[in-house]
């Protein structure tokens, strides 16, 4: 335990150095936190966005962000939580080009073609997320699939915990609606 | 559906990996947006320079064009009933006068629609340094050097102040101090006025 929690604070004060370091410029710094960090960001984006494409353009919008916000983080909190925020606000207010929005079936279609178990349920929530509104979409991306409690999910939010949870509660039962009886129609 | 079927249910949505092609060129991509942005950024703040800058000058001639007038200006506007037409249309037979001082434009306005405006006269009053245009109608009360008077016009056009131990016309003066300079003159009311700024 006590390990851990010496790797945890290392690995904090080498993030808070790269930080330090990217926001004198140093753009190998910030590109070793893009590194650390864009796994993390394409899962959200491609969970709140349902598309490949977008999520990888909002992957990189999220860095964008972020680099030219460098001044406002003030380390108060983790960089990973500070960048999680800027990528749920970006995902949020997300629009879809036409194109993308054309492209997003084939590229699914695509990525099924290309696992060696594609099964339906992943499809069929995939859809069923993509129902919701996006700040129901973000309470369940945040509680569900990224464990936080309803309050760390809230501050992420930056809304109220009542609200949040009304927003998972709404949330479930539409879910629970689109995908019952195995079958989806939003 | 229960909670727990439905949550694992949503936990069987599998996510793409980012393509290792993406993952590698991702910080480049996003140096280069930067560095694009910022070249863009930068010529958006020359344009919006200029554009502010183009801006000003554009306000500044209006206000240039649109200045309130100095005091000769006015003085000329009221003496040729430039003035006067413009402030007649704003108090339709209730404007008893307008003066013109150093402090800027005041009207006198009566609460009731019943002055006379068939004979405007304008006067400028001099004393040392201090100086009035007035502008006004025959029959109309005014203060002058510190005396009420009465403005009148002749059958020949000419103005006359008269009030208590205080008279003044072209020709003869009562009461008036030596300083005091007095021109006076009726307008017409037949020309074309172009309107001005008030």
């Amino acid at each position: 335990m006590a390990v851990s929690n010496l790797v945890n604070r290392m690995a904090t004060d080498d993030e808070g150095s790269l930080v330090a370091r990217s926001r004198n410029g140093d753009w190998q710094a910030f590109a070793e936190l893009i590194r650390n960090h864009q796994n993390m960001i394409h899962s959200l984006a491609f969970r709140m966005s349902g598309s490949s494409g977008d999520a990888q353009d909002l992957t990189q919008e999220t860095f964008i962000h972020a680099y030219r916000g460098l001044a406002s983080y003030r380390g108060d909190s983790k960089f990973s939580s500070w960048l999680y925020r800027i990528a749920l606000n970006l995902c949020i207010r997300w629009r879809k080009r036409e194109e993308q929005r054309r492209n997003a079936h084939i590229g699914w279609a695509e990525f099924e073609a290309n696992q060696a178990n594609p099964g339906s349920d992943s499809e069929r929530v995939r859809e069923a997320l993509q129902a919701l509104p996006p700040k129901q979409r973000a309470a369940v991306v945040l509680t569900v699939y990224d464990g936080m409690t309803h309050a760390e999910a809230a501050a992420v939010l930056g809304c109220a915990e009542a609200t949040l949870s009304w927003r998972l509660f709404a949330a479930r039962r539409r879910l629970s609606a689109l995908l019952k009886d195995g079958g989806f129609s939003p | 559906m229960n909670r727990d079927e439905l949550d694992h249910l949503l936990r069987s949505l599998r996510v793409p990996e980012a393509t290792e092609e993406f993952r590698e060129a991702l910080p480049g991509s996003v140096f280069s947006a930067i560095t694009r942005g910022e070249g863009a950024h930068k010529t958006r703040r020359l344009t919006l320079g200029f554009a502010a800058a183009a801006a000003c000058g554009l306000l500044i001639g209006f206000l240039l064009w649109h200045r309130p007038l100095s005091y000769e200006r006015q003085a000329a506007a009221m003496e040729d009933g430039r003035t006067l037409h413009d402030l007649l249309t704003r108090y339709p037979g209730r404007l008893q006068a307008i003066i013109q001082d150093a402090t800027g434009l005041h009207t006198q306005v009566s609460d009731r629609g019943e002055v006379s405006t068939s004979n405007p006269v304008w006067l400028e009053i001099k004393d040392g340094s201090d100086q009035q245009v007035v502008v006004t109608f025959s029959g109309q009360r005014i203060r002058c050097e510190g005396h009420d008077v009465v403005v009148l016009t002749d059958t020949s056009g000419d103005v006359m102040l008269v009030g208590d131990g205080f008279f003044w016309s072209r020709g003869a003066t009562v009461g008036v101090a030596g300083t005091v300079q007095i021109r006076a003159g009726k307008i017409s009311q037949t020309r074309d006025h172009s309107p001005v700024s008030l």
